[in-house]
């Protein structure tokens, strides 16, 4: 074949080019992954999907999926900070623990307020988290706390009196963060797991002291990895991540 | 162009090098952009894990067993690793020495180090051990692709040099990945692609395509002359000049051995389908 390079160059940019196009066409070529907060709708606009707001995303990525200002965002959940695009959406539940096992603020309520601030419909939602009356403040500024909002979510507001969590505190918070795999009780020598997030896997829950046989009968289901988080494995089988997380939570305290 | 009376060449391959390196590197530098709230104008601002074919290579598995994705790999490196597969049946392993961003970046880097040490460059290396060198690759992606399904998480990361090279302003980025790519632009100066030749998985993958692509590149051994000038220039040192059909793994099928190029018999060394005949005649 003569002029080889030629046919190539052109066989690989067509093949590339007709083929990303096609895949695209049929709604296989997706480059972001789970948990990018802006998914492609039919009409090939980028929208902001509440729905994979995850404990890792942060404040910036909010503000460019869904128009919310990073420091209204802070501002909602009580925080006082210079940077506020920096702040992660897991900082919430820390910040608020201090209310108690019976107060749920945090990737749920930030969603919440999500949906609320940019006006999209929560009846859909199958449950809703607390929201801080911080958060509900910026509502009636933003004229989305409507009356029927207020009867439908009255009761899962919480006052908040305590001082806003300055930069000091985030600092401690990110610390933390940042130590977290590796806390473990000096007396059992087993990993301290105060929480179940989306990437906590089934070998975190083990060293925390369950034994896989236990999750497995848990779960109803058979584990195959223990590198598996339990996020995919509730989703894939159908089974609620945060009643089955708090199961889990109770029997390793 | 024309030079001297005579027409020169026009290199399409370094064209499609060149296309696709930097659309790799423009793509790359649009997504640390969007990450600081501005874009370029008309190109994607993916992350580099959703244009890299050999995430597709490393989830599989996981995908298969588990049903999930592998965090960070995303569909469309499905898509291009069908559609570098789709050519690999057709040309051969071509996404090495036509589209593959690092291959193209040792290459370059390879032509210093020709300057540099003139008949020497590419012979460095003691043929034993080159033999067995060569092997190395394989095990590198039969344990990343083990590594990656057992652990669910992109293992490889921590030594790519292709992400390495395109991300080295990243905290994404490890010390070993930066390591393996200093290492592997440095070796090129001595080797011709010393990463494709001992250690990517990938073209330890798509160089399989050698032994059964439509198009081959056929010596004919009634008109060679024996100069084995293929030999000599053949990048990754396979020796041509022996061979009726190279069906060599390692070759990458730049056609630098062609007549196009390299050979200075019209029709001798070329890309071709074989026919019927010329098939039954090599069994």
């Amino acid at each position: 074949m003569k002029n080889s390079s030629l046919i190539i160059f052109i066989s690989s940019l067509l093949i590339v080019i007709l083929g990303i196009f096609i895949a695209d066409q049929i709604g296989f070529w997706s480059t972001s992954s789970s948990g990018d907060l802006l998914t492609k709708e039919e009409n090939e606009v980028l929208i902001g999907n509440p729905e994979e707001l995850r404990g890792s995303s942060t404040f910036d990525e909010i503000e460019r999926a869904f128009d919310i200002p990073a420091e209204t965002l802070a501002q909602a959940y009580h925080f006082d900070t210079v940077e506020p695009g920096l702040l992660i959406v897991s900082y919430v539940s820390d910040a608020f623990e201090y209310l108690g096992e019976e107060v749920e603020i945090g990737t749920g309520s930030v969603r919440l307020f999500i949906y609320l601030y940019t006006g999209m419909n929560v009846s859909g939602l199958d449950e809703y988290e607390n929201l801080p009356s911080t958060a509900v403040d910026i509502l009636k500024e933003e004229g989305r706390w409507t009356s029927e909002i207020e009867s439908l979510l009255a009761t899962y507001v919480i006052e908040i009196e305590k001082e806003a969590m300055g930069d000091e505190g985030l600092s401690t918070l990110m610390e933390e963060d940042h130590d977290e795999a590796f806390q473990v009780n000096s007396e059992s020598g087993l990993v301290i797991l105060e929480e179940i997030n989306g990437k906590t896997t089934i070998q975190h829950i083990i060293d925390a002291g369950m034994t896989l046989e236990a999750i497995e009968a848990l779960m109803g289901i058979e584990i195959k990895n223990n590198n598996l988080t339990l996020r995919d494995l509730c989703d894939q089988n159908d089974l609620d991540f945060s009643l089955m997380k708090n199961e889990i939570l109770e029997k390793l305290q | 162009m024309i030079q001297g009376g005579s027409m020169k060449k026009i290199n399409f391959r370094f064209i499609s090098q060149l296309i696709f390196f930097l659309t790799v590197a423009l793509i790359s530098l649009n997504h640390f952009l969007a990450d600081i709230g501005k874009v370029l104008p008309y190109i994607g601002d993916m992350s580099l894990h959703a244009i890299c074919p050999f995430g597709a290579v490393e989830g599989f598995l996981a995908l298969f067993q588990y049903d999930i994705l592998i965090s960070k790999i995303h569909e469309s490196s499905f898509v291009l690793f069908i559609l570098i597969a789709i050519l690999s049946v057709i040309f051969g392993p071509v996404v090495c020495s036509y589209i593959c961003p690092l291959g193209s970046i040792q290459e370059w880097l390879g032509k210093v180090g020709r300057k540099i040490f003139k008949k020497k460059y590419n012979s460095f290396m003691p043929k034993k051990l080159d033999k067995y060198l060569r092997y190395f690759r394989y095990f590198v992606l039969i344990y990343v692709v083990y590594l990656s399904t057992a652990s669910l998480k992109l293992v490889f990361l921590e030594v790519d040099p292709y992400f390495a090279l395109f991300n080295f302003w990243s905290d994404e980025v490890t010390i070993g990945s930066l390591i393996v790519l200093g290492l592997s632009l440095l070796l090129s100066l001595f080797v011709e692609r010393p990463w494709c030749k001992y250690a990517c998985p990938f073209g330890a993958l798509v160089g399989l395509s050698n032994y059964f692509s439509v198009f081959k590149i056929h010596r004919n051994e009634k008109t060679c002359i024996d100069c084995s000038r293929c030999t000599q220039k053949c990048p990754m040192n396979i020796e041509v000049h022996k061979k009726r059909t190279v069906k060599d793994p390692q070759c990458i099928r730049c056609g630098i051995c062609t007549s196009d190029e390299a050979c200075p018999v019209p029709a001798t060394v070329e890309l071709k389908v074989l026919q019927y005949k010329e098939v039954s005649s090599e069994k």
